[in-house]
C-alpha cells in the first residue's frame, strides 16, 4: 500500500465528512419539523464522528497532528474536500438533495473500504456502516416523498439536483497519487466508484421521477487544494474561537 | 437585524409578521414503541408527527431510539389505538380477593413435608 | 365498549380566562382525592377546566422555551472550539429540540394542537421563559448558559416531576435524564474556562457577569404571598414556590461557581446560616417585566428566527399532507 496515496485518501475523506457535518449541523435548532431537525442533527454529528475517527488515524499511523490541530487549525489550500460539501446549505430540499448525492457515495465508498489493506480504515468502514445505512435511507425517503409531493416540492428539488449535480460529479475528481489507487488496497479508484454512484442515482432519481442534468462538466479542484468561495469563509467562522488561544484547552 | 450568530445572518431573519400556519395542514399523529433489549416487550415511549408509515419509523428512529439502546421498535398511527374509557377501570375492581390466582396460595410444601413424616 | 382515545382537539379553544362556571363538586372531590393519594391524572380522565388550562399554558411555555432556548446556545453551533465541543453543543441544542418534541406532545394531549401552539409562539401571545431573550455574546457566554441555566432548569423540572399530570411527568422524567449530560458538559466547559489562561478566565466572568441577573430572574418574582398559586398547589401543578426553587438554585451552584475562583456579580448575596434562606441584592424587577412584554434584547430575533422558519418551511410540510389524514390527538 502507498502511503502517500492513503494520506490523501484520509484526508480527503475527513475533509468532506467534517464540512459535510458542519455544514447539516446549522439546520439543527432551526429545522422544518422538530422530529426531523433532531434526525438531521444526528446525522450531522455522525459526520463530524467519521471526520474524527479518520484524523485519529492520521494522526496514529501517519504522525499527523492531533485531530483538533486537524480539523481547526489548518489553511484551507491544504483542505482537501470537494467543493460539494461547501456550498451554503440552501433550502431545505438543497440540503436534502446534497445529502443523498453524498450520501449515495460514501455508503459505495466506505463499502469498498472494508476489505482496505489500510486494517484501521477497514475496521471504521465496518463501524459506520450502520450510520451510513439511516443516512442514505434518511435521504431517500425524503426525496422520494418531496418529489413526488408538491408541484412546490417537485420543482424545488429538481431546481437543486440542477445546481447539484455538477458539483456532485466533482466527488470523484482525481486528487494526488491516484495512479497508486487502482490497486483495491484503498477501496475503489474514484474512476470505478463513479461509475456505479451514476447506475445508482440515476436509476433512484428516474425512478422518483426526477430529470437527471445531462452533459454537465464537474466542477473540481478541491481534491488539489482549490475551493470554492465558501470554504475559507466557513473555516474562518468554524475555527473563530479555537484560534483566540489554539494552545489553550477549551 | 445584524445577529450574534452567523446562521441567522445567513438566513436574513428579519420578518416578525409571516401568517399564521393554517392549523388544518398537520401531519399524522403516531405512537411509537421501543424494546431496549431482545427477549423484552415492547414499551411506548412516546408521540410523533409524520407523513406516514415510513417516515414516521425514520423519524423514531432517532428521536425515541437515539439516547438508549434499541433492539426495536414499532411505530402505530394513533387513530388505531383503542384504548379503555376512564370510567371502565372500575371493572377491574373485584369483590373478593382472588387469591386462588396467586403462588403463594398454593402451599404444597407443608403437605409433602407431613406425608414425608408420616411415612418415616 | 372500547372506544379510541378521544380528547377533543379543540378543547382548549373552549377554555376561558376566568371562567367561573362551577365544576360538577363529585367529580372535583373524586379528581382531588384522586391526586391526594398521589396518582397521576390521564388525559382522557375528567379534570376541571382550570386545570386543564393552567396545564396547558404551563407545558406550552416549556415547550416554547426549549424551542427558543435552542438559539442563544445555536449562536455559536458553528463555532464550536474543537471536535469535544463541538460535537456536545449539536447534540446538546438537539436535545433542546428533542425536549420541545416531548413536551408539545404532553401539552398537545390536553388538546391544543402543536401547529396552534407554535402559531401562538409566533405572534407573542404564548410566553418562553426570558432568560432566552438575552444574547449569547462570546463562546463563555455558552459555557455560562450550559452549566447554570441548565441547572437552574434542572431545579425546576425536578420538582415538576412530581407534579400530577401523567404525560408531563413522563417526559419530564425523560428530560431530567438527558438533562444529566447537559449539566455535566456544561460544567465541563465551565471549568475548562474557569481553570484555563487569564484570558479565559476573564471572558467567564464578564459572562457570568451578564447572566447573573437574567438567572436570578428565572425562576420569577417572589410568590410567597401569592393566594393564587394555592389551587395550583393542591391540584400538584404548580410543586414549589418561585423563592424556594431560587434557594435551592443558589445552594447547589453558588458553591460551585465559587470553587473555581469567579466572583458572583452581587455583594448583597449571603445565606442566613440559621434558616438556610439566601438574600440577594435588588435584581430590578422591572427589567424582567419589561422582557416579559417583549422589550429584552432578542425578544425581536426570537420571533423572527420562528417566523422564519414557518416561513421558509411550510412548503416542506405542505407537501408532504395526507388527504386521508385523520386529526388525533396523541397518547403521549
Amino acid at each position: 500500500m502507498n502511503d502517500q496515496a492513503a494520506r490523501q485518501l484520509l484526508f480527503q475523506m475527513a475533509d468532506d465528512a467534517l464540512i459535510m457535518g458542519h455544514r447539516n449541523s446549522e439546520w439543527t435548532g432551526i429545522g422544518p419539523t422538530l422530529e426531523e431537525d433532531i434526525a438531521f442533527s444526528s446525522m450531522a454529528q455522525d459526520k463530524i464522528g467519521h471526520a474524527y475517527q479518520l484524523y485519529s488515524i492520521l494522526h496514529r499511523q501517519f504522525g499527523e497532528a492531533d485531530v483538533d490541530t486537524l480539523a481547526f487549525g489548518r489553511k484551507e489550500k491544504t483542505f482537501r474536500s470537494c467543493q460539494l460539501v461547501e456550498l451554503p446549505i440552501g433550502d431545505y430540499g438543497f440540503s436534502l438533495m446534497r445529502q443523498f448525492l453524498f450520501d449515495s457515495a460514501e455508503v459505495l465508498r466506505y463499502t469498498s473500504l472494508q476489505s482496505s489493506a489500510l486494517t484501521s480504515l477497514a475496521q471504521l468502514a465496518v463501524k459506520v456502516k450502520g450510520e451510513l445505512r439511516y443516512h442514505s435511507m434518511h435521504a431517500d425517503v425524503w426525496v422520494k416523498q418531496l418529489a413526488n409531493g408538491t408541484e412546490e416540492s417537485k420543482a424545488r428539488l429538481q431546481t437543486a439536483l440542477n445546481e447539484l449535480w455538477p458539483y456532485a460529479l466533482g466527488m470523484f475528481e482525481e486528487g494526488d497519487w491516484q495512479e497508486a489507487r487502482t490497486t483495491a488496497e484503498l477501496g475503489l479508484a474514484e474512476g470505478r466508484l463513479k461509475a456505479q454512484w451514476l447506475e445508482l442515482v440515476q436509476a433512484k432519481l428516474k425512478g422518483w421521477n426526477l430529470n437527471v442534468p445531462s452533459d454537465s462538466n464537474p466542477v473540481e479542484g478541491g481534491r488539489q487544494g482549490y475551493h470554492s468561495e465558501y470554504l475559507a469563509p466557513l473555516l474562518l467562522e468554524m475555527t473563530e474561537v479555537f484560534s483566540i488561544d489554539p494552545s489553550a484547552s477549551w | 437585524m445584524k445577529s450574534l450568530d452567523p446562521r441567522v445572518n445567513r438566513m436574513g431573519a428579519e420578518k416578525v409578521d409571516s401568517a399564521a400556519a393554517d392549523e388544518n395542514n398537520y401531519w399524522e399523529s403516531f405512537e411509537v414503541f421501543h424494546q431496549k433489549k431482545t427477549g423484552t416487550a415492547y414499551v411506548h415511549v412516546g408521540s410523533l408527527q409524520a407523513s406516514d408509515h415510513e417516515m414516521a419509523m425514520l423519524l423514531a428512529k432517532e428521536q425515541y431510539g437515539r439516547r438508549q439502546t434499541t433492539t426495536g421498535l414499532w411505530v402505530v398511527k394513533t387513530t388505531n389505538v383503542f384504548v379503555m374509557e376512564p370510567d371502565e377501570i372500575e371493572m377491574f375492581s373485584t369483590t373478593s380477593s382472588k387469591t386462588h390466582r396467586e403462588a403463594v396460595e398454593y402451599k404444597v410444601r407443608d403437605k409433602i413435608s407431613a406425608f414425608k413424616e408420616k411415612n418415616k | 365498549m372500547y372506544g379510541n382515545a378521544f380528547v377533543d382537539p379543540d378543547e382548549w379553544k373552549k377554555l376561558k380566562k376566568g371562567d367561573k362556571t362551577p365544576e360538577d363538586p363529585v367529580k372535583l372531590e373524586a379528581f382531588q382525592a384522586k391526586i391526594d393519594r398521589g396518582e397521576k391524572i390521564e388525559p382522557s380522565d375528567w379534570m376541571p377546566k382550570e386545570y386543564r388550562r393552567q396545564l396547558i399554558r404551563m407545558i406550552e411555555q416549556h415547550a416554547n422555551s426549549e424551542l427558543i432556548g435552542a438559539l442563544p446556545e445555536g449562536t455559536w453551533i458553528t463555532r464550536a472550539p474543537g471536535f469535544k465541543r463541538k460535537m456536545a453543543i449539536i447534540a446538546k441544542v438537539q436535545d433542546e429540540i428533542g425536549h420541545a418534541q416531548l413536551l408539545y406532545n404532553a401539552a398537545e394531549s390536553l388538546g391544543k394542537s402543536r401547529v396552534a401552539m407554535l402559531n401562538d409562539l409566533m405572534s407573542g401571545k404564548a410566553k418562553y421563559s426570558n432568560v432566552f431573550n438575552y444574547p449569547a455574546l462570546t463562546w463563555a457566554d455558552v459555557a455560562v448558559i450550559g452549566f447554570l441555566v441548565d441547572g437552574a432548569a434542572i431545579v425546576n423540572q425536578l420538582i415538576n416531576s412530581k407534579g400530577s399530570y401523567g404525560p408531563y411527568c413522563r417526559a419530564l422524567k425523560r428530560i431530567c435524564a438527558e438533562e444529566a449530560f447537559h449539566l455535566k458538559q456544561g460544567h465541563d466547559a465551565f471549568v475548562a474556562l474557569a481553570t484555563g489562561t487569564p484570558k479565559q478566565q476573564s471572558m467567564l466572568q464578564e459572562a457570568l457577569n451578564r447572566w447573573w441577573r437574567p438567572l436570578i430572574h428565572f425562576f420569577g418574582p417572589s410568590d410567597k404571598q401569592s393566594v393564587h398559586g394555592e389551587t395550583l398547589q393542591r391540584w400538584k401543578v404548580k410543586m414549589a414556590s418561585n423563592d424556594d426553587m431560587r434557594n435551592k438554585f443558589f445552594d447547589q451552584y453558588v458553591p460551585k461557581i465559587t470553587e473555581v475562583g469567579l466572583t458572583i456579580p452581587d455583594p448583597e448575596l449571603r445565606k442566613d446560616e440559621a434558616t438556610g434562606e439566601w438574600f440577594y441584592g435588588d435584581p430590578d424587577w422591572d427589567e424582567f417585566f419589561r422582557v416579559i412584554k417583549g422589550d429584552g434584547p432578542c425578544n425581536k430575533e426570537r420571533l423572527a428566527v420562528r417566523h422564519w422558519v414557518n416561513e421558509n418551511h411550510q412548503w416542506v410540510s405542505d407537501a408532504l399532507l395526507r388527504p386521508d389524514r385523520v386529526r388525533m390527538v396523541p397518547l403521549a
